[in-house]
């Protein structure tokens, strides 16, 4: 009896043994299977990251010997291996792609160059290009070359200033924005084409010539010396353009020549109260004016040019006291030119016909006077102040520096104590023999 | 006395012999209870083991597999000729376990999914294939390849 008790139990045993088997083997073999699971997410998670951490980026592509040279830098921390170059031919009529293996390792923060130099495919620069590297990992990075004609880019043209005098310089500006979401490759502007204008326009060279890449968002910006020589108001009219551009995507700026105006508010603040017209200046030894430097020495010599009151609300009255000074430059001896109502100049010697002298009050003084604004041609010749006796030249020396000695008051009236003013207006020469 | 003595020792060797038969009996049935309960458990709980393995086994592999494979669409290219317009997908294989590609479907401003047969790509492979496709210059195009793995890899192309 208690054998047969024995072997049920045993029996039992076995039976309890293979089924704990059968579960411990099936717990292993899942747990198994999730550790294989995971281990499958960690290397896909991995591939993921490496892919999303591979960064690089095309720095420069030119064309050499019509083959393209593409230098690329690996940015991020991983090595990437650059297995494929497609090329989109945009301006060729057909629109042809061509896919080539290049095969190319770059090595964390290393830069690759002469990528495209052994593909068999002839570029030119006339044409544009629209380029894709591929890397091993999947990452794609797109590229244009020569690409203005692929869409419309934002461009200016400006000339600052757009108002010039004759014969100065101004410059011609082109802005352009890459406003596309490709970076443009080896972006070069054509030489800006007069498209209207009478003035004459001669334009410098650009600079820079060419930028090798343009960002999305990135300005570009050339420029151009322009003299501009003409008539007042006349104007040249430029536009510009990129090459291989797209059609239409031009830009005009017209520069127009102005005269040179100094107010007379300026010249009060700048050059003095009061000026002369240098153009009007003459001398006379008789029988009529002379322009120029050059005077005969020894002979009764009269002067005269145009005296200009910038002052815009008061009148200038001139004193007797205000002369023409000649200074010889070797000896620094001086002659003095006074002034005179009036001279003759058509008997010879030339004479004063009325000295600086009037009724007044005062009498003999603030004979003359230059209204506010106006110009008044004024004589010089007296020795000394109010003489009626022409002074000349009767020295050895022949080069002489001369100026104008202005002394006079701000008044309504002569006899108005006004407000005392003198002035030294320079830069006059003669040449005396 | 004799006589009574072997009739009693008959019966008790009688009585004896009925007694272990029918614990015999008990025991071979009990044992047999045991025997074909425990081979059923087992058989039974061996084949649910076994089922479960096979359920996880596929399971696991669908998913590693499916994890495992991509696809980056290298490029996509619109081109024509003087009577169509078409679509050159170029796919390849950036993952580590082969791929089949089951349909293209290329969504613009109209709808067009693309069966492909022979869409087997093996890993670091490509696979290129010109769809027909009425384009329109500048249209937005979202390009949809599935795997039969039900993968889908998409991108999105300037038609140009």
């Amino acid at each position: 009896m208690k054998c047969r008790k024995g072997l049920s139990s045993v029996v039992g045993i076995v039976f309890v043994i293979i089924a704990l088997l059968s579960v411990i083997s099936y717990i292993t073999y899942s747990m198994n299977i999730l550790d294989k699971f995971n281990q499958s997410v960690l290397v896909t998670t991995q591939e993921n990251m490496d892919r999303a951490n591979e960064i690089f980026s095309v720095e420069k592509v030119s064309l050499n010997n019509n083959k393209f040279n593409i230098t690329v830098q690996n940015n991020g921390n991983l090595p990437i291996n650059i297995n494929r170059l497609w090329v989109e031919n945009i301006t060729h009529p057909s629109d042809w792609t061509y896919k080539y293996d290049v095969s190319q390792p770059v090595a964390p923060a290393e830069m690759v160059y002469n990528i495209g130099q052994n593909i068999p495919l002839t570029a030119l620069e006339s044409q544009s290009y629209k380029m894709k590297l591929v890397t091993e990992r999947g990452n794609t990075k797109e590229f244009s070359v020569n690409s203005a004609s692929f869409a419309p880019l934002n461009i200016q043209l400006v000339a600052l200033p757009p108002t010039v005098s004759d014969g100065f310089t101004t410059g011609l500006i082109m802005l352009v924005t890459n406003n596309g979401s490709d970076t443009l490759i080896n972006l070069a502007p054509q030489t800006p084409s007069k498209s209207s204008g009478l003035a004459t326009c001669t334009l410098g060279s650009v600079s820079p010539p060419s930028y090798d890449t343009l960002p999305p968002g990135s300005t570009a910006i050339f420029r151009w010396d322009l003299t501009v020589s003409g008539l007042a108001d006349e104007s040249c009219t430029y536009t510009a353009q990129l090459q291989n551009p797209y059609p239409g995507n031009t830009a005009q700026a017209t520069v127009t020549l102005k005269k040179l105006k100094i107010t007379s508010t300026d010249f009060s603040t700048h050059a003095g109260i009061l000026s002369i017209n240098y153009t009007t200046f003459r001398w006379s030894t008789g029988g009529g004016w002379n322009a120029g430097w050059n005077v005969p020495n020894g002979g009764d010599l009269v002067f005269s040019m145009e005296l200009i009151n910038n002052n815009a609300s008061s009148t200038i009255w001139i004193s007797n006291t205000t002369s023409l000074v000649f200074y010889a430059v070797s000896s620094s001896s001086s002659v003095p030119y006074y002034i005179v109502q009036n001279v003759n100049v058509t008997p010879t010697p030339a004479t004063i016909s009325q000295p600086y002298t009037c009724v007044g009050p005062p009498p003999n003084d603030y004979c003359i006077g230059v209204p506010p604004q106006g110009k008044v041609t004024l004589y010089f010749s007296a020795s000394s102040p109010g003489s009626s006796a022409e002074n000349k030249f009767s020295g050895t020396d022949t080069q002489y520096t001369g100026f104008l000695i202005v002394f006079g008051k701000y008044s309504d009236n002569p006899n108005d104590a006004g407000s005392l003013y003198g002035q030294n207006i320079p830069y006059l020469g003669l040449l005396v023999n | 006395m004799r006589d009574g003595t072997n009739l009693k020792n008959r019966f008790l060797s009688r009585y004896h012999r009925r007694r272990g038969l029918a614990t015999v009996v008990t025991g071979a049935i009990m044992l047999s209870a045991v025997a074909i309960l425990g081979t059923s458990t087992v058989s039974w709980s061996n084949s649910y083991l076994v089922t479960h393995q096979e359920t996880l086994e596929r399971s696991y592999s669908e998913k590693t597999n499916k994890i495992s494979e991509f696809i980056t669409i290298e490029n996509v290219w619109a081109g024509q000729t003087i009577t169509e317009k078409y679509l050159n997908v170029t796919l390849t294989n950036t993952g580590n376990i082969g791929v089949t590609i089951t349909e293209i479907k290329i969504v613009g401003t109209t709808q067009h999914v693309e069966p492909v047969t022979n869409g087997e790509i093996v890993p670091g492979g490509v696979y290129s294939t010109i769809i027909n496709y009425e384009w329109n210059n500048n249209d937005a195009i979202d390009i949809f390849v599935t795997t039969a793995r039900d993968s889908i890899f998409r991108t999105q192309i300037l038609a140009q």
